[in-house]
């Protein structure tokens, strides 16, 4: 799963994020992408559970690219601990997401199997998404599906 | 190249208030730029300006912009800059308008269209276009409306690179040429296997936490 090499900050304060994207929502490498539509938390887990679902449906074809990476860290107190005692230990990392973040990219399948696999990934996100597509007409990307 | 009209009339520098009330109105914001002209404040049709972006490349398009200011009516040869959108809704919120001089070069990008099927598909190879537009200068009036790029010959493992193309007449690439525009992957295996290796490393990792926390 992917998580950070080394971190500033071992146990940052987390809090939801506010407002939209002001950049990275435009597709930048593929013909297909997930946008998110809602802020969260998303988790390393559920972006590999995403990545697996996309990749089993595409099977052999296309390319995927993960855009999200998960910096952040959460932590937990240990099960039947006392409050108290300072912070719990750092126990899984997420990817803050603002709404029209480009979560996904794709490229190399056909409409229908593009729209198939990102749908499948979707429902591994704990946030709302949509599919979007390049759109070649006018040269700019963003296309609402 | 073909010539699109637009009209637009001038505007007063106002608040961010006076903006969002334009943009409720069917109107876009914009600004007018260039040597002669200076700055210029405007306000289009969202729905006007939206079906030119749809329907034309904005980087190569030339625009004969109407503004009137007033009583004041003056046509401006113009080149949409940049377009600013929500994220979101994806609705149009600013434009730049650049004016162009017809005896002076312009650096503008120029889309690539990929013609023909690679010959390595059959045998599985996925094309991945990396490069879109390409970065040209020339006269304005000898700005081409696309760049063709013949992928049909391509073999997995190939590429075309910008040095590839051939440049029109009075057209110069400014652009690396050796900038991949496409090439041709050899298709992905499922990756079962790594993610046994990477959960193994994470383990490692946490280990390796765990002993500091200790420490500390």
């Amino acid at each position: 799963m992917l998580m950070p090499k080394r971190v500033k900050y071992r146990k940052p304060h987390l809090s939801l994020p506010t407002g939209k994207i002001e950049r990275g929502y435009e597709i930048s490498f593929g013909e297909y992408g997930l946008q998110a539509l809602e802020p969260g938390f998303i988790s390393a887990r559920q972006i590999e559970a995403a990545r697996i679902a996309m990749t089993r449906y595409v099977k052999r074809g296309g390319k995927i690219w993960i855009k999200i990476f998960p910096q952040q860290s959460v932590t937990a107190k240990a099960a039947e601990t006392r409050m108290g005692s300072g912070k719990g230990a750092p126990d899984y990392w997420v990817a803050v997401v603002k709404p029209g973040r480009i979560l996904f990219e794709l490229a190399g399948v056909p409409d229908d199997i593009a729209r198939e696999a990102m749908r499948l990934a979707g429902h591994k996100l704990p946030i709302k998404t949509r599919f979007i597509k390049r759109q070649e007409a006018g040269g700019e990307a963003g296309e609402e599906g | 190249m073909e010539n699109i009209n637009l009209s637009a009339q001038g505007r007063e520098r106002g608040t961010k208030g006076d903006v969002r009330t334009l943009r409720c109105q069917g109107m876009v914001p914009a600004v007018l730029y260039g040597k002669e002209v200076g700055n210029v404040l405007l306000q289009v049709s969202a729905k006007e300006l939206d079906t030119i972006i749809t329907n034309h490349s904005i980087g190569n398009t030339l625009i004969n912009l109407d503004v009137a200011n007033g009583d004041e009516q003056e046509t401006y040869l113009v080149m949409c800059r940049e377009v600013q959108r929500e994220p979101v809704r994806r609705e149009l919120l600013h434009a730049d308008f650049f004016q162009v001089v017809l005896t002076e070069q312009i650096i503008t990008e120029i889309p690539i269209v990929l013609v023909g099927e690679p010959a390595g598909i059959k045998d599985g190879g996925i094309l991945q276009h990396m490069l879109r537009s390409v970065t040209v200068s020339c006269l304005p009036t000898q700005m081409p409306e696309r760049l063709e790029a013949d992928i049909s010959s391509l073999e997995i493992g190939d590429q075309i690179s910008v040095g590839d193309l051939e440049a029109p007449e009075g057209v110069e690439f400014v652009s690396e040429p050796d900038s991949v525009i496409a090439l041709l992957l050899a298709p992905q295996m499922e990756e079962e296997e790594e993610e046994e290796t990477e959960e193994g490393i994470d383990t490692e990792d946490e280990a390796a936490e765990d002993q500091e926390e200790q420490e500390e």
